[in-house]
């Protein structure tokens, strides 16, 4: 795919990327008409059947094998979703082996094929995942209609089914209230901003997923140049607010302090963590800190509530912030 | 007499559409009259253009009333329009009158453009000829809808075909 086209992406401000595609098998129903015995059966023939993809190595995870805290802690990662981890039984993860390329198997669809990376990487990710739509498409047989494109549980995901998706860092624009006139005008233009975790939740880091709304009558190469330029533009937007903020030596101040705090904290609750990591990671981007931006977005999702919670299942509240202060503390430590 | 699109309210507005000596009626509430668009044909009966093509959409859905229940998975049409999900790769056709309502309000009047899995590949030669006899079908069924769509296809490919030919020589 060509990115000759495609406007410059200020990086700075650019988390990760994600692409998923939504496929179904024609020969059963939907996950949601599907029995236990179809939906094992299906399980069983798409694991049989990944094994033998040559360019990736998957991990078979049986959802009735999972708890909710490790279910929680892969919903932080965005590996899989809430609806998925509410299957049960019925549903199961293939995850590469550095998590780059997963696949859920019954989620809304039979198939979500997912591919994620650091920093801004859509081309690169879907050029991944096509691969492995192709390898997955000559030994099943899709369901997919030449008007409707592929056929899908929700007629929201039509057409190619693609999901493309940028998560974006966005202070300057939070702090000066002008968010929701960027969520407005991009939406007119078939673009959705959301909140971290997802539609109806807040985005309490200043961390926006900006994504295409739809997906019929739209082909993948301009979905992917559609959203690359809407991202390019609201980066330029974040980058022209912040420097209405930037001169200023109390905002500077506020980022320093940040710093001061997450380096020798003693006890942090996830939301003022939130809060901290949105400040440092701007001090970062804006070189007022030698800080790794990579090394900080992991630190953001292994100090969410179930993360932590994956080695200390049954330590309290204030144990559990002691914890996430003691990981910060090493971690920013480490990096300076 | 129950509105027949919403099946509550009381129907008081009244359509009627002679195409070719066949004659199709449909009563609805003022409300699903509006929503549809047809609203002011009704009160302005003279200005036959208005709401025409949604009203041939809906008499056409009505003429041959929709199947409530997918054969396939036994989804019903209101689990459908309540849950917003389908039930298999059946239920694409068995609702088709509810999709075409629903469409246009998701993503507009478009048809899928992009990757087209391996079983659905037509070869190219092959291909003209298949989407005219289609056409016909849908001429003949007053589909016109699925006709355009087809007409544009029709016409891409014999421009393309020409081009590559130009080229050639």
């Amino acid at each position: 795919m060509s990115d000759t086209k495609n406007p410059v992406i200020d990086p700075r401000m650019v988390v990760s990327s994600r692409i998923r595609l939504a496929r179904n098998l024609k020969k059963y129903p939907f996950p949601s008409r599907l029995d236990g015995e179809k939906a094992r059966e299906m399980k069983e023939e798409l694991h049989h059947l990944l094994k033998e993809y040559p360019h990736e190595t998957f991990d078979f995870l049986d959802m009735k094998n999972i708890n909710s805290v490790q279910a929680g802690a892969m919903m932080e990662e965005h590996l899989i979703s809430p609806e998925f981890s509410r299957n049960g039984e019925k549903s199961a993860l293939l995850l590469g082996r550095n998590k780059s390329l997963s696949v859920m198997i019954n989620e809304e669809d039979h198939l979500r094929i997912q591919a994620m990376g650091s920093g801004s990487c859509l081309e690169e990710l879907y050029e991944k995942i096509s691969a492995l739509d192709d390898y997955i498409d000559g030994k099943v047989e899709y369901a997919f209609s030449e008007k409707y494109g592929y056929l899908t549980s929700c007629p929201t995901n039509l057409g190619t089914g693609i999901r493309a998706s940028v998560m974006l860092h966005l202070p300057a624009l939070t702090r000066r209230g002008l968010m929701d006139r960027v969520i407005h005008s991009v939406s007119q233009v078939g673009i959705t901003v959301r909140g971290l975790y997802g539609e109806g939740t807040q985005a309490g880091a200043s961390l926006y997923q900006i994504s295409n709304s739809y997906s019929l009558g739209i082909n993948e190469e301009e979905t992917v140049a559609l959203l690359n330029r809407i991202v390019a533009q609201i980066c330029a937007s974040e980058q022209k607010a912040r420097e209405h903020q930037f001169p200023d030596l109390r905002t500077q101040d506020e980022l320093f302090r940040a710093y001061g705090i997450l380096k020798e904290c003693r006890m942090l609750t996830s939301a003022e963590f939130r809060a901290l990591y949105s400040k440092v990671r701007l001090a970062a981007e804006e070189g007022l800190l030698n800080l790794n931006k990579t090394d900080l977005d992991r630190l953001f999702i292994e100090c969410q509530p179930y993360n932590l919670m994956l080695t200390g299942e049954t330590e309290s509240d204030s144990e559990r912030d002691q914890r996430r202060a003691a990981l910060v503390r090493e971690r920013i430590g480490k990096q300076e | 007499m129950l509105c027949e699109n919403c099946k509550k309210n009381t129907a008081t507005t009244y359509f009627k559409q002679t195409v070719n000596g066949k004659t199709r009626e449909v009563f609805l509430c003022s409300e699903c009259a509006a929503k549809m668009g047809l609203g002011d044909t009704f009160s302005h009966f003279g200005n036959f253009g208005f709401g025409l093509s949604a009203m041939s959409d809906l008499l056409g859905g009505f003429s041959a009333p929709a199947a409530q229940t997918c054969p396939t998975c036994g989804i019903t049409l209101n689990e459908v329009s309540q849950s917003g999900m389908m039930g298999c790769a059946d239920c694409y056709d068995t609702f088709r009158d509810y999709l075409r309502r629903l469409l246009p309000r998701i993503s507009g009047n478009k048809t899928h453009c992009g990757k087209v899995p391996h079983a659905a590949e037509q070869p190219k030669e092959a291909e003209i000829p298949l989407l005219k006899k289609r056409l016909e079908e849908a001429i003949k069924t007053e589909n016109f809808e699925e006709a355009t769509v087809l007409r544009d296809k029709i016409r891409a490919l014999e421009a393309q075909e020409k081009s590559e030919g130009g080229a050639d020589k």
